[in-house]
């Protein structure tokens, strides 16, 4: 019979990178507890170029380790933050990723079989004008948007990562809203 | 609905994290961390005898990373010209910083031969069909589990010497090897390095409910020789004479092969579903493209700064895009693209 064992008990984000600036195998968890959340961030914005932009997320964050700063941030902002950053070199791939979207739509075969054709026809159009409107944001405006939208970010934590004012952030993501929701010409209706 | 809960449900979505995606970029980290313990000055640590005797130098584990590295960098094929080997670990990067300008050697010494295929030696038949995966020197078999936590590495051991984590002399069935763990919050892992035969070493790492010692003495015991071609999805047959295979990637979808010697430059071919007819001015560091014509059919070779691009389709219809070194003559590129064939993965 195999034995019980109780289950682990997780030494605290903030614990693990203080740890691993002296045992730099400490660091090594963070990836098993995050990895998933910024990929799926990082594929939502680059699709298949994820798998390396994961990588290059967490070398870049292991490397700046003696920089964080656990009064300011949880570790998971702190590693959106840094993937945002990654994004920043690859602005152009982005771009062409969501203008090629807005062309040909991107449903999954499969996906959104059980509802109504009408409804499966609005939402394919309003997946390509989202696509559209991310495409034509500025990339500093899509970048605090799609942090809220798409990592869960409040715009402390925003501010905190980005290192910029918070009121650039209200700014900047009210002008990202506005924009967006004027190309949803699909809902106008709903106004 | 506001744009915030729109963007959530109706935004772009994109492929989730594969277990060799999760596993490569994990294994880079592990690679940059153990990198960077092993030049720390940590006089403290607790090495055996065999550690102490060549700490610089890189174990088992952290090759396995390094394995995984290397194949990453693959996955981008706008680097494929490379200054100096990924696995040379000589200190963190600059985070962003730009690649220094590889050194080309002259053209006209470059000697196309027949690549030979790669076989990988051993087997455990009890976990079923591995997938394989590979870095510099080593092609790794790795036997995943539905839990990727459990997954089981197995390589032939050509440095059974060299290691950095702690390890312990141990005995297998009366043949000398060592054993050294890794444990953290969220894995155990163990690596059993044997000689398996006079001479021949093999090297066994263990996740999960693997990672103990009593699991990979048991795992070991159960190898046996069966020698298996590894499948690629795309196989170069023409590559310059002295050059080795560097690795490969996603079952063999991407393959590479590098020039042993300084300054290491290097090819790849990437295999997809549907040709990549990209337009030329998206290619990094373009500079001119032509029509070309590869074994009859339609070909599009671009020249960059550093490196030349290949497009074309394959019979079935798939394509595949090749990049070499601009040291290459146009003709060299178009020989080698012939010699690409799908494979048998």
């Amino acid at each position: 019979m195999n034995e019980l064992r109780s289950p682990p008990v997780q030494t605290a984000d903030d614990v693990l990178i203080r740890e691993s600036i002296r045992e730099p195998e400490r660091f090594a968890p963070l990836f098993d507890r995050h990895a998933d959340a910024v990929h799926r961030y990082l594929a939502r914005r680059i699709g298949e170029s994820a798998d390396d932009l994961l990588a290059e997320t967490f070398l870049v964050a292991f490397r700046r380790r003696a920089a964080y700063q656990p009064t300011q941030l949880d570790v998971r902002p702190w590693l959106f933050g840094i993937a945002t950053n990654v994004l920043r070199r690859h602005v152009r791939q982005e771009g062409r990723r969501y203008r090629a979207l807005a062309r040909v739509g991107w449903s999954e075969p499969g996906a959104y079989a059980d509802d109504p054709p009408d409804d499966r026809l609005d939402a394919q159009a309003l997946r390509a004008e989202l696509a559209a409107a991310l495409a034509a944001l500025k990339p500093a405006d899509r970048d605090v948007l799609l942090l809220v939208a798409w990592a869960q970010l409040s715009y402390a934590e925003i501010a905190a990562t980005l290192e910029i004012p918070i009121g650039t952030v209200r700014s900047r993501l009210n002008r990202a809203r506005r924009l967006t929701r004027a190309a949803l010409t699909s809902l106008e209706e709903d106004r | 609905m506001n744009e915030i809960k729109i963007l959530e449900t109706y935004g772009p979505d994109g492929p989730s994290l594969s277990d060799e995606a999760r596993q490569a970029a994990r294994s880079r980290l592990l690679a940059e961390i153990t990198a960077v313990t092993a030049y720390a000055d940590r006089p403290a640590l607790p090495v055996t005898r065999r550690v102490a005797s060549g700490l610089l130098r890189l174990p088992p584990l952290v090759r396995m990373a390094l394995a995984g590295a290397a194949v990453t960098a693959m996955a981008v094929l706008a680097v494929t010209v490379l200054p100096q080997p990924p696995e040379a670990t000589q200190g963190p990067p600059v985070a962003g910083g730009e690649e220094p300008p590889p050194v080309l050697p002259s053209t006209g010494s470059i000697k196309l031969v027949a690549a030979t295929a790669l076989e990988f030696p051993y087997a455990l038949p009890l976990l079923g069909e591995p997938s394989f995966t590979s870095g510099p020197a080593d092609v790794i078999a790795v036997y995943k589990s539905a839990d990727p936590v459990n997954d089981v590495l197995l390589w032939p051991e050509a440095n059974p010497d060299e290691s950095y984590f702690p390890t312990r002399d141990i005995s297998v069935d009366g043949r000398p090897g060592h054993i050294s763990f890794y444990h953290d919050d969220t894995s155990d892992m163990a690596s059993l390095t044997w000689e398996r035969r006079p001479g021949e070493w093999v090297t066994i790492v263990g996740n999960g409910r693997y990672g103990s010692e009593e699991a990979v003495l048991q795992l070991a015991r159960q190898v046996v020789d069966q020698p298996q071609r590894v499948p690629f999805q795309i196989a170069i047959g023409l590559v310059p004479d002295g050059w080795e295979l560097r690795g490969f990637k996603m079952d063999g979808a991407i393959v590479s092969y590098r020039d042993p010697a300084p300054p290491h430059l290097s090819l790849a071919v990437q295999w997809k579903p549907t040709p990549d007819w990209r337009p030329d001015s998206d290619v990094d560091g373009f500079e001119a493209g032509q029509d070309v014509t590869v074994d009859g059919r339609h070909a599009r070779l671009v020249r960059t700064r550093e490196t030349w691009m290949l497009t074309t389709t394959l019979p079935d219809g798939s394509g595949f895009t090749l990049q070499v070194p601009r040291s290459f003559t146009p003709d060299q590129v178009i020989a080698v693209a012939e010699s690409v064939r799908r494979g048998d993965s």
